[in-house]
């Protein structure tokens, strides 16, 4: 057995014959020079560079924005308009980046990156009538200028396509510094306010911990729980309160560290408890020890009052972006297959389908190709169909899957703090 | 004081108050980066990447030097640490740390050579985290606390990290508990 003394010795013995040996300080000082000069022509670039935009033109001639080297982020403009230099999505502020611009279509690649993103558009004229493609196969009429968003996810790569007639633009913004109310800790954020839901209590372990405690007492009514884990695959972390063993649940990668309360993973909480104890776990049960970072956020939950087909009914959900309240709800009768909704003058609505029972669903919603999805559970099951937008329709068919008399209902949600118009 | 003759193959890009800052940087980087290259040595194991690592940290700190306040070397140093411990893996993925060393040579094993270099080898083996933990608190001679601000966790975590390196290097972690002792993290 070795000590201590030969450990130190060892290693300062390695350590000196590495300084003996090193490059010269003025040749390191250069280098490090060097770096920074690489540092800030980057960043200077970085704008372009992390948009890598690809403008394709049809029927015109592509318009790049006013300057060689893209967009002033001081007086951003976009298709002749000026465009916010922030954006506000679900809490998180949003810097503007950069813009492509262009005559008829305007295509924008993203390569994928660890900072969130949304991407907004605008048109020169009063002609609203463009559509986003975000995804390859969505396709939508757009809003208002800069009033549509397309979230892209930290570590995903997207693609929006803008057509349309005259001069238009894509705007991308970056996730910036400033934080939502909430509890921030360690770099990790659990927000204050998700949809309808309140962060009572929140803790998140320092970057390296396998493990992080929440002296927390349910809330009275309903409560659920947000959890942040990420590590390496096949992780795990355990929950547990006052010690009782809770709930297991996957791990994500780094990517999955962004606002971990949009999430509830748990709800249906103990009655009573005091600590919630939350701790990240190998494949074989052993805590991690690297690469990891756990936090957790305890939520209330508000009572409904509204019930639809047996389950409470949201009154504001999270999607697209922005947060949305119940504007209306239709539940279908049995021998009603469809349903069809065309909005004039309205603003977007997002269309949800509640269902108890197996059924097939067919929907096309603001000329999406239509989707067909298989529900074979006994529900209550939510199912987005996206959004519908003004002067545009939404077609939604049904049939059982069985023998059951399934229960359908299609619910509308408006814009958070938007009149109908 | 020291002073250097780099070559301000970057001048174009300083101004004003920016060229007192490098003067002050500058001197910081001759006096003390042989220091932190050494650390810098310890935690990779490697020449190249000590280098490299060293001179990433010293370009961050470029970039915060106006608002460092006190000790500029410890806030390097933490760089340089943090650097390692977040970076490592994704830049540096050559080197693989495993859980079980190799056996020794036995009580019988006496040349000190031999024993220099089974220990290298082990510290060669350990997790990352461990091996800063070994770094900082016995070749750097911080204390648990310094080690733990450094590192970003709870002292109780260093304790822990270092009675499991210690064990790995088939060191007695008695000989080694100069404050509390160890015990496991309770945080």
């Amino acid at each position: 057995m070795t000590g201590i003394d030969d450990l130190r010795a060892t290693l300062t013995h390695r350590a000196d014959e590495v300084v003996a040996s090193a490059t010269d300080t003025v040749t390191r000082t250069a280098a490090v020079h060097d770096r920074v000069a690489t540092v800030r022509r980057r960043r200077r670039a970085g704008a372009a560079a992390g948009v890598a935009a690809v403008l394709a033109v049809v029927g015109g001639v592509a318009l790049l924005p006013s300057g060689s080297d893209g967009p002033d982020p001081a007086t951003p403009t976009v298709a002749g308009l000026e465009a916010p230099q922030t954006l506000e999505s679900l809490g998180w502020t949003y810097d503007f980046v950069d813009a492509v611009e262009g005559a008829g279509r305007v295509r924008l690649r993203l390569p994928a990156s660890d900072r969130p993103r949304v991407v907004t558009w605008a048109t020169a004229g009063d002609e609203q009538g463009v559509r986003v493609r975000s995804t390859g196969e969505d396709l939508r009429v757009a809003e208002a200028d800069f009033a549509g968003l397309v979230p892209v996810a930290p570590g995903e790569p997207a693609r929006v396509v803008l057509d349309g007639v005259g001069r238009l633009g894509l705007a991308v913004y970056e996730l910036g510094d400033e934080v939502p109310a909430g509890v921030t800790e360690h770099g990790v954020t659990f927000r204050k306010r998700v949809a309808d839901r309140t962060l009572v209590a929140a803790a998140v372990g320092r970057p390296g911990e396998p493990s992080v405690s929440l002296e927390a007492q349910p809330p009275a009514g309903s409560s659920g729980l947000a959890v942040l884990c990420t590590g390496p695959a096949g992780a795990r972390v355990d929950v547990t309160f006052d010690g009782r063993p809770g709930y297991g649940l996957g791990c994500g990668d780094e990517r999955s560290g962004f606002d971990p309360g949009a999430r509830l993973a748990v709800e249906g909480l103990p009655r009573t408890f005091t600590s919630i104890e939350v701790e990240a776990v190998d494949a074989d049960g052993r805590p991690l020890e690297e690469d990891v970072q756990v936090g957790v956020g305890l939520y209330s939950i508000p009572e409904s009052g509204q019930q639809l087909l047996g389950e409470p009914l949201p009154q504001l959900v999270e999607a697209e972006g922005r947060t949305w309240e119940l504007d209306r709800y239709t539940v279908l009768r049995p021998e009603d297959r469809t349903w069809q909704e065309s909005l004039t003058g309205a603003q977007a609505r997002l269309v949800r389908v509640v269902s108890r029972g197996p059924i097939e669903l067919t929907a096309s919603v603001s000329g999406l190709s239509p989707q067909t999805i298989d529900i074979g559970v006994e529900g209550p099951v939510t199912s987005g169909l996206g959004v519908l937008d003004s002067s545009d329709s939404a077609d939604v068919v049904w049939r059982p899957r069985g023998d059951e008399d399934p229960r359908v209902a299609v619910v509308l949600y408006r814009p958070l703090g938007e009149s109908d118009g | 004081m020291t002073t250097t003759t780099a070559r301000l193959g970057a001048a174009s890009d300083l101004a004003g108050g920016d060229v007192h800052r490098r003067a002050e940087f500058d001197e910081f980087v001759a006096a003390r980066s042989p220091a932190l290259l050494r650390t810098a040595y310890l935690l990779t194991r490697d020449h190249a990447l000590a280098e490299d690592l060293l001179q990433t940290a010293l370009t961050k700190a470029w970039f915060a030097w106006a608002r460092i306040e006190g000790r500029p070397e410890a806030y390097v140093r933490r760089i340089l640490v943090t650097t390692y411990a977040t970076w490592w893996r994704r830049k540096w993925n050559g080197e693989v740390a495993t859980e079980e060393l190799p056996e020794t040579s036995g009580a019988g094993a006496t040349d000190t050579v031999e024993a220099v270099h089974d220990l290298w080898t082990a510290m060669g083996r350990l997790p990352r985290r461990q091996r800063a933990v070994v770094v900082l608190r016995y070749v750097e001679d911080l204390s648990e606390a310094q080690t733990a601000e450094l590192l970003g966790c709870s002292v109780g975590t260093v304790k822990s990290q270092a009675s499991r390196a210690l064990a790995k290097l088939r060191i007695d972690p008695a000989l080694a508990s100069d404050e509390s002792g160890d015990q496991e993290d309770a945080s």
